[in-house]
């Protein structure tokens, strides 16, 4: 499930270890990047370009890109395989003239398919991020409540927030079970 | 997956796949219709929880899954808690009281093909709500970005946030038993 082109040139992300330090690394920053979008809407409401957009999209966007799973390039393979042959047979090599080539996104032929075991362990862990997820949507209309209790304003500055934890939960939890689980990869050969 | 419902005593035959999809469909307006009379009513102010039971009510008559009693067999495998005490009269009354028969694991315990179906209707389910609930995101990214863009929308923000959550809480309730009922193909061309 893990793939084996790495959006990290300089190391390895063969290691389980290696693979739970990102881990940790992305939900530190995303959860802070959330925090911090929460803080700028209590204090500054409204008109906020930069909370607004730059910050949903680089949880949505590029973080998703270092984990995978979504689509590809990450660490894990792509959920759903690879449909366009010109993504992985991409020639990394930038040449002088024409358009610049993109080398996140580039990825392996043995990435694009996933195999029986891979299509079931993509599934298993689909219900257990769905499982955990449906709690955290729980509990986010319960503190929804409880906000609504104190203010109306103060819902719908909660909301927002709400809303981009349970988006980065479900865009990540499922590559993140399965990087916090898999074994050494040198230990499976 | 069973092949019948009991409603008020009544079994009526799901084996067919057009009978589930409509059952589906039915449940889905139902509980649009809900959320549109709610608002109309008591713009979801103390009623919200009413989506929510009203989500677990259909789990457990129709739809099953998370909770013993529907179509779909229970996900967790474990069979439905044995009462010590006698039904209740209003159950018994209303007929909606349904023995399990005592030793019988294929009616709660999932075989190994229906835990991957169960799995993969859970992997489709999740890329539908991750996708869902990227509109309230956009709308939430655009009331930061320029509040007076979503001014057109009829409702406070407080409101229109409260009801996405109970829009998302229904999904993540039915929407892999629905997704099973849909694809099941029908029962006796399973058989033949």
């Amino acid at each position: 499930m893990i793939s084996e082109s790495s959006p990290f040139p300089w190391f390895s992300t063969a290691r389980r270890r290696t693979r739970r330090i990102v881990v940790a690394a992305y939900w530190i920053v995303a959860l802070g990047l959330i925090g911090v979008c929460q803080w700028a809407q209590f204090f500054r409401p409204g008109h906020n370009p930069v909370v607004g957009l730059i910050y949903p999209l680089q949880i949505l966007v590029f973080l998703p890109a270092i984990l995978g799973g979504v689509r590809a390039g990450g660490m894990v393979k792509p959920f759903s395989g690879v449909h366009f042959a010109s993504i992985y047979d991409r020639d990394t090599t930038q040449t002088l003239f024409g358009p610049a080539r993109p080398l996140v996104g580039s990825m392996q032929a043995s990435d694009a398919i996933l195999d029986e075991r891979e299509r079931l362990q993509r599934d298993s862990v689909h219900f257990i991020s769905y499982t955990t997820a449906r709690w955290i949507a729980f509990v986010l209309l319960v503190l929804q409540c409880v906000a609504g209790l104190i203010s109306p304003a103060f819902t719908s500055r909660f909301g927002a927030a709400a809303f981009l934890l349970l988006a980065l939960v479900l865009w990540s939890l499922p590559q993140t079970l399965i990087l916090w689980n898999e074994p050494d990869m040198e230990e499976q050969q | 997956m069973n092949a019948e419902v009991v409603v008020l005593g009544r079994r009526i035959s799901m084996a067919r796949q057009t009978r589930r999809r409509a059952l589906v469909v039915v449940i889905y307006a139902a509980f649009s219709m809900l959320l549109a009379v709610l608002w109309i009513l008591t713009g979801w102010r103390g009623t919200g929880a009413w989506v929510i039971w009203a989500a677990i009510l259909a789990c457990r008559f129709f739809l099953g899954g998370y909770y013993a009693g529907g179509l779909v067999k229970p996900f967790n495998g474990k069979a439905p808690k044995e009462h010590q005490m006698p039904p209740s009269l209003l159950a018994l009354k209303l007929r909606v009281y349904q023995p399990v028969p005592a030793g019988e694991d294929s009616a709660y315990r999932n075989d190994e093909r229906e835990l991957h179906q169960r799995d993969h209707a859970h992997y489709l389910a999740f890329q539908a709500v991750g996708v869902a609930v990227c509109v309230p995101m956009f709308i939430a990214s655009m009331r930061l970005i320029r509040p007076s863009l979503m001014s057109w929308i009829p409702m406070p923000p407080d409101a229109m946030y409260y009801g996405l959550t109970l829009v998302t809480i229904i999904l993540f309730l039915t929407l892999p038993q629905a997704i099973l009922l849909w694809t099941e193909p029908d029962m006796e061309e399973a058989q033949s």
